[in-house]
């Protein structure tokens, strides 16, 4: 799906598309797997991603890591489409059950990284827009905040404890229960 | 999106920074708001952990559940700051509605069966129910409200949370603070009986129906109490008087006596029990009291009988008047061996009827069709799912359908085959009805009493 107005012969050299890394490292992807990603889909349609489309906010191991989750979840929306026209079959069911679970396995698969790692491919998601993935991201960070006390998430992610021993002794007294 | 406008200085003078790929921008930012908070060298020397914008920290932070982010708030200053803020609670709150709501339930000792009956207010105060409220995120009682007396909590979105107690008055308690409010069970003496065409020399007294709800628009919370009189020629009406409680931050627990308005009767007599009644945006929706002929029990629309047998009474909490009556839905014929249920709720920001039907003979045990009303005037109704049931469940109730179609249901199930298996555990679980596959929230346990409702109290007031 090319942007509106050009014609088929643009539309099929379009098709793929070179993004580039901070550290200058060129990756070919496919246009659906690169339109995952709403920052570069507005690219595409204002049609300015001749010569590659330069990424200086992403280096090339966390760029490697995104196209390698857009490829998956592009299969992923193009089988949702193809499925949906026979959505009560059962045997068509079965498929798509089959399939959203070998896509939360790569999922959690994919999340298994250093929590540096996971930062960055928040901040990747977040500059190419990448709501999927933002979100997966975001909840393994909610995940691992969870059940946790306020000194052990200071101690994770460094942060300064800046309010007064007074203001922590009366957030702890006025909700006591959470402490409990 | 809307982002909170106070916090976002604050929010940069200590979040995750990093000594590596931070732009010119947010650095100065980062200095000009950290001011004494944080000294850049020591920063970016420790540090290893990369940067994380402050839209994506409000982002993480609304994804965790109620008793998290209360411990939160003293992590720093800038995280207390962002768990204060309206914006913030309004994104957590709709967030927890659409993935692991608040709720609040009765517990008490075991009592199996009464799962099975609309919860009506109970003759004598009981002892020892409490209210529980749950996060169903984590699991954790946010709060417990010990000695409610009843089981007949009604079922609302609402902050606030309502326990009638029949003759012996109402509480309405705020789930977040534990703070109730004690609706007295004292009728004015000065009814005016003689307005009734002056047949009325003077009357009996019955038991009380409170409900409340959220005037739209202003938002202010008001009870409505249906108290049953018998005029001395022998009529039935039920006096219907109004009162103001107070906004969601300030509920009037401290102007005991609350000062309560008479306003006109409801077209006809409405049903006590708390299956009957609904609130969807300001309006309390109540299902006729129809009785069978000879008999003293309310139909609660359980099967078709005479007129009226599900027709639907409702009152506007902002003009405080009653409105058009509405027809139930097109129910249909009741089949042999079929028990019907019928229970109004609000699904999907609508008034609803949930029609259970229990089969012995049906092979597949039985099935729920989710009525939505579409056009109030004209008594226009969709069937909006029907959800065959396996055998295996005995317990259902629908508690909420989601954007994306699943419902939140409570359910249990039989042990094996075993018939008379009316004591499982009820578990809170989502069902999604095009693929029909059930995942379990929350197990409630064997004290739950089967009441429950959703709790949309604000994290603020936590």
């Amino acid at each position: 799906m090319a942007s509106a107005g050009s014609g088929d012969e643009k539309a099929a050299a379009a098709a793929m598309i070179t993004l580039i890394s901070s550290d200058n490292e060129k990756f070919e992807v496919t246009e659906a797997t690169a339109t995952l990603s709403q920052t570069i889909r507005h690219m595409i349609e204002d049609g300015c991603t001749d010569g590659g489309v330069p990424l200086p906010n992403v280096t090339s191991k966390i760029l490697a890591r995104v196209i390698e989750y857009c490829k998956k979840h592009a299969t992923a929306a193009a089988g949702e489409e193809g499925s949906s026209s026979s959505f009560s079959d059962a045997a068509f069911l079965e498929v798509d059950r089959a399939f959203l679970e070998e896509l939360e396995e790569f999922d959690d698969a994919f999340l298994e990284v250093d929590r540096a790692t996971l930062f960055d491919l928040i901040l990747a998601a977040n500059y190419l827009d990448i709501k999927g993935l933002l979100n997966l991201t975001c909840q393994k960070v909610a995940d691992s905040v969870k059940g946790k006390t306020p000194e052990q998430i200071r101690e994770m992610y460094n942060i300064v404890n800046d309010l007064t021993p007074e203001e922590e002794a009366e957030i702890r007294r006025e909700t006591q229960w959470a402490f409990e | 999106m809307d982002k909170p406008g106070a916090p976002v200085g604050l929010l940069r003078s200590c979040l995750f920074f990093s000594g590596r790929k931070r732009n010119k921008e947010t650095v100065q930012a980062n200095i000009a708001a950290a001011g004494e908070d944080i000294t850049g060298g020591e920063a970016t020397s420790v540090l290893v952990s990369a940067s994380l914008p402050e839209d994506i920290i409000f982002d993480v932070l609304s994804r965790l559940p109620v008793r998290t982010l209360c411990r939160l708030r003293c992590v720093c200053k800038a995280w207390r700051a962002l768990i204060s803020d309206p914006a913030f609670a309004a994104a957590q709150g709709s967030r927890a509605a659409a993935a692991a709501p608040v709720v609040a339930g009765v517990f008490g000792k075991p009592c199996p069966l009464e799962k099975f009956y609309p919860p009506r207010a109970p003759r004598f105060p009981q002892r020892s129910l409490e209210l529980r409220v749950i996060d169903t995120a984590d699991g954790a009682v946010l709060k417990v409200v010990r000695d409610v007396k009843s089981i007949k909590l009604m079922r609302a979105r609402l902050g606030l949370v309502l326990v009638g107690r029949g003759a012996h008055g109402a509480r309405v308690i705020d789930p977040a603070t534990g703070r109730v409010l004690e609706l007295s069970k004292q009728l004015p003496g000065e009814y005016p009986a003689a307005s009734y065409d002056g047949a009325s020399i003077g009357f009996h007294t019955g038991p009380c129906h409170y409900s409340f709800g959220r005037a739209a628009p202003s938002g202010m919370y008001k009870v409505l109490r249906l108290g049953d009189v018998m005029l001395l020629n022998g009529d039935d009406i039920q006096i219907c008087q109004v009162a103001t409680l107070g906004n969601e931050s300030g509920m009037a627990v401290e102007r005991e006596p609350v000062l309560w308005r008479q306003r006109s009767e409801p077209p006809v007599l409405t049903c006590h029990c708390s299956d009957c009644v609904a609130v969807v945006d300001g309006v309390l929706h109540f299902m006729d009291r129809a009785r069978d002929r000879g008999s003293d029990d309310p139909i609660h629309g359980r099967r078709p009988g005479p007129p009226g047998w599900n027709r639907i009474a409702s009152f506007d909490l902002e003009s405080e008047e009653w409105k058009m009556l509405i027809d139930g839905p097109p129910a249909g014929e009741r089949q042999k061996g079929e028990t019907w249920e019928m229970v109004l709720a609000e699904l999907k920001g609508t008034l609803s009827v949930v029609q259970t039907v229990w089969s012995r003979s049906h092979p597949q045990g039985g099935y729920t069709n989710i009525w939505l009303l579409v056009d109030p005037a004209k008594s226009v109704w969709v069937k909006e799912y029907t959800i065959r049931r396996p055998r295996s469940w005995c317990y259902f109730k629908a508690l909420d359908i989601l954007a994306d179609g699943r419902i939140l249901m409570l359910n249990s199930f039989k042990k094996d085959d075993d018939v008379d298996s009316l004591d499982g555990p009820c578990i809170l679980q989502f069902y999604n009805p095009s693929t029909g596959a059930l995942t379990n929230l929350l197990e409630m346990g064997e004290n739950f009493r089967g009441p429950m409702t959703l709790c949309t109290r604000s994290i603020l007031f936590f």
